[in-house]
């Protein structure tokens, strides 16, 4: 059964690998972004580096993450990116060392660069 | 895959990030040893070693083929100074030591390092392309005719010396427009004096 989103009590677990799964945090992430909770705020002088910050989809709990825009590794330019919930709020079953709710891990999130 | 494997690839695109103007000016470098290499076959092979036979051409072949080793050796100049500066930073004095001016500032130079690679390696096209056209035309066109230059010579004719070059003019061998008849001295020379 599939547990509702946002729940600040979800136990942690990391993403099996499905396209349903992929779709559903993809499909969180631009919701957060277009409804605010998550925002890309632009770091320093240049255009291209940006903090994503706000509430994890999942666990409601702060997560934040460098975005770079264009990376100049050998990539094409349309760019996804790997966004991990790293809240610091506590998650049952979370094993020693790790941060966050769980998700985000394998899935690739296309983001756009803010107008 | 694995969380280790995924944590393990995440940690490898943030490397990458982090070191991107390395990776270009790494690349830039290797770039710069290829073009010196193509200068070195450029002034080895054919195409200026080739000038000796540049002389076989026809005039106007010549002038074209002279052209294009001006451009070819104009690109790669301008291919090889735009390597160096890709690969190469000039130290300057920093208005901002913070983190996040030093994070600006090597994307920056990291994105105009990218710039000078790519239109150097335009250049280093152009300049092969003209190696290989110039050098396949200076092999495979037809050579020009040589036309053979009259002898000079100093003739002695009826105690009369005179010094021009041999030619021949209604089926007798004239030197300086006197018929050679009765000739007593014929020496050829390098020039008249």
């Amino acid at each position: 059964m599939t547990r509702e989103w946002p729940d600040p009590k979800v136990p942690y677990e990391y993403p099996q690998q499905s396209d349903t799964n992929a779709r559903r945090w993809r499909d969180a992430i631009a919701l957060a972004l277009d409804t605010g909770t998550l925002r890309l705020i632009p770091k320093g002088e240049g255009n291209d580096f940006y903090e994503l910050v706000g509430a994890c989809p999942r666990c409601m709990h702060t997560l934040g993450k460098e975005i770079e825009f264009n990376p100049i590794i050998g990539l094409e330019e349309k760019v996804e990116y790997n966004i991990d919930c790293n809240c610091p709020a506590a998650h049952q079953g979370r094993p020693e060392g790790e941060s966050g709710c769980g998700w985000g891990g394998w899935i690739g999130v296309q983001l756009s660069r803010p107008s | 895959m694995t969380k280790d494997d995924d944590d393990y690839w995440a940690e490898q695109v943030t490397t990458a990030r982090r070191t991107q103007l390395a990776t270009v000016r790494s690349a830039s470098k290797a770039w710069a040893a290829v073009f010196a290499g193509i200068l070195g076959l450029f002034s080895t092979v054919t195409f200026v070693g080739g000038l000796n036979g540049l002389n076989d051409l026809a005039a106007d072949s010549q002038t074209w083929v002279r052209w294009g080793i001006l451009i070819a050796a104009a690109a790669m100049l301008v291919a090889t100074v735009l390597s160096a500066l890709a690969s190469n930073s000039m130290p300057s004095v920093a208005d901002s030591v913070t983190g996040g001016a030093f994070r600006d500032r090597s994307k920056k130079l990291a994105v105009r390092s990218l710039l000078f690679l790519r239109i150097s390696m335009g250049f280093a096209m152009i300049a092969a392309l003209m190696v290989i056209v110039g050098s396949g035309y200076i092999v495979l066109a037809p050579k020009a005719v040589s036309s053979t230059k009259p002898p000079t010579v100093v003739a002695v004719i009826d105690g009369t010396a005179y010094c021009g070059p041999l030619t021949e003019t209604g089926g007798k061998l004239t030197v300086d427009g006197q018929a050679i008849t009765s000739v007593t001295v014929l020496t050829e020379v390098a020039a008249c004096p």
